[in-house]
């Protein structure tokens, strides 16, 4: 009996620290473990005792990449907690918000830590001698993606002007608009993208069936976020019943929690999105995800790369139809909290996926918290592809490179380690 | 390795920002004792700051914490919020509190 292991530590191209560990015992694949190896982070705990101003402070800084996702999240939650309607125009100017940081970290994910994978590079600054356009325009993409965030949220990273009930501060008319001209000479360069991935040849040797999670928008269009979980059983679950569609459990090998739906693994993000809601889509976006889409995409994670192509173009048409929406209402005031107790769940659609946000407040104090991130959900999900992919390269005899194909596996995610790292059980009293 | 000290409180780049300052309006804004740097950006969109990069090390910890109760906070919220981002050297700012 021979035994090796194949060991992938740090993880590169991710955000956070973790690895990758898979035991092959002759030619079986008897074990695979992602982990997580960044510390807890404890902000289910960090905000009892605190105001929902507080909460909304500290909270965004689960993440630096999507704050926004956080601040949006935790907003949802305390605005049902707290019975805060906002008016329509606070809805467009978060829609816009949230545009912002889709393109950020899409741009960021799919040009700079995907695409060197699929062009034979370590990096993108390596990508570039033959790609140079490609990676300048990305590079202009992202700090578009940085711009809307910096406008929307005050500054470029954990920004304070969000607030409960509305923005401290509302962009001028010449931003917004000027916003909305960038959106338009960046789309070109979005389509652009989506016939470069239509040339590219994709691994197959991790298919299997999973199934798919995403938040259902409460319009008939394409959204990212909503009151409901849609799951690819076609079942539709409300947000508050979060606990019984995402079941969580902590395993010894990673700092982040583990979820399950039905007993199984389920990928969330740009995949299950348009797959779920990709008949919604309109305009460009709706034909890039004809161009692109094949059957494969609901067995095969790489395909996450593809998706967000197609929602880097549904964000830039996003914005410049909100933009014209914000135009046409007038500037809205900050709704104030109608009491100081309750409950309210609220999720969203970070750019690597499904995010849920609760909170219990008393006496306008938080009593209960608790996150679940869309890397705590998807990690079993690249177990499962990369135990599978192993399996399949080794009937194969392709071992001469498993690492990548494992890396390539786990990084079609886009995992945000530091994010999903919550290993803090609360309990009532 | 320690990042470079801003030897300037909030305030000092909340005034270069002409905004009006928002303890007239008494609200909870930890400027005064927050080290500056970050250009005011929260009282630059009419929000108080919260203190997010810690203390500032000539801040009158005493007196501010009077002003903030005057404005009907209890001492213990005015504590808890200083401490929300204050680090463990915080407590050497306010320590007699």
């Amino acid at each position: 009996m021979t035994r090796r292991e194949i060991k992938v530590e740090p993880l590169a191209r991710v955000e956070g620290h973790g690895g990758i560990l898979v035991e092959i015992e002759d030619d079986t694949i008897v074990d695979v473990k992602v982990r997580i190896l960044e510390g807890p982070r404890l902000f289910e705990t960090l905000v009892i005792g605190k105001t929902p101003e507080e909460d909304l402070s500290i909270v965004p800084r689960i993440c630096a990449i999507c704050n926004l996702s956080h601040k949006y999240a935790s907003l949802r939650a305390l605005e049902k907690a707290l019975d805060i309607e906002v008016p329509e125009a606070t809805d467009h100017y978060r829609h816009l918000m949230h545009h912002g940081e889709i393109i950020e970290s899409h741009s960021l994910h799919l040009y700079f830590l995907a695409l060197p994978d699929f062009f034979g590079y370590d990096n993108a600054v390596q990508m570039a001698e033959r790609f140079g356009d490609v990676v300048t325009n990305a590079l202009r993409l992202k700090k578009f993606g940085n711009r809307v965030m910096r406008t929307m949220g005050g500054r470029m990273i954990h920004g304070e002007n969000p607030v409960l009930g509305g923005f401290g501060k509302l962009p001028s008319r010449e931003t917004l608009l000027s916003i909305r001209s960038e959106a338009e000479e960046l789309l070109p360069f979005a389509l652009q993208t989506i016939e470069l991935l239509s040339t590219l040849e994709v691994p197959d040797h991790m298919e299997r069936d999973t199934q798919f999670l995403c938040c259902k928008p409460p319009h008939s269009g394409y959204d990212y976020f909503g009151d409901a979980f849609l799951t690819s059983d076609g079942k539709e679950h409300p947000t508050e019943h979060y606990q019984q569609v995402i079941v969580e459990r902590v395993v010894g090998h990673s700092f982040a929690k583990r979820s399950t739906y039905n007993g199984k693994p389920f990928s969330v993000g740009a995949l299950a999105r348009t797959l779920l809601l990709g008949d919604r889509l309109e305009g460009h976006a709706k034909d890039a995800l004809n161009d692109l889409y094949s059957p494969q995409w609901h067995r095969n994670p790489l395909y996450n790369n593809f998706a967000q192509a197609v929602e880097q173009v549904f964000s830039l048409e996003g914005i410049i139809s909100t933009v014209d929406a914000v135009l046409g209402c007038e500037p809205p005031e900050v709704v104030p909290p109608a009491r100081d107790s309750g409950t309210g769940v609220g999720a969203v659609e970070a750019p690597r996926g499904t995010l849920v946000h609760h909170y219990e407040l008393k006496g306008g104090k938080t009593v209960f918290a608790n996150y679940i991130t869309p890397t705590a959900m998807f990690l079993d999900d690249i177990e499962a592809f990369i135990r599978r992919s192993g399996e399949e390269l080794l009937t194969r005899g392709e071992t001469d490179n498993m690492e990548l194909q494992f890396e390539m596996i786990a990084r079609a995610y886009d995992p945000c380690i530091s994010c999903s790292a919550h290993l803090v059980t609360v309990r009532r009293r | 390795m320690a990042p470079e000290p801003y030897p300037h409180p909030v305030c000092h780049e909340c005034k270069l920002n002409e905004n009006r300052c928002l303890l007239h309006d008494k609200k909870f804004c930890l400027g005064p004792l927050t080290a500056g740097g970050c250009g005011a950006v929260c009282p630059s969109h009419g929000l108080p700051c919260v203190g997010c990069w810690g203390p500032n090390p000539d801040g009158n910890f005493k007196e501010h914490f009077k002003l903030l109760e005057s404005f009907g906070m209890t001492r213990e919220d005015v504590v808890r919020r200083v401490r929300n981002f204050g680090g463990h050297k915080i407590l050497e700012y306010i320590a007699d509190e």
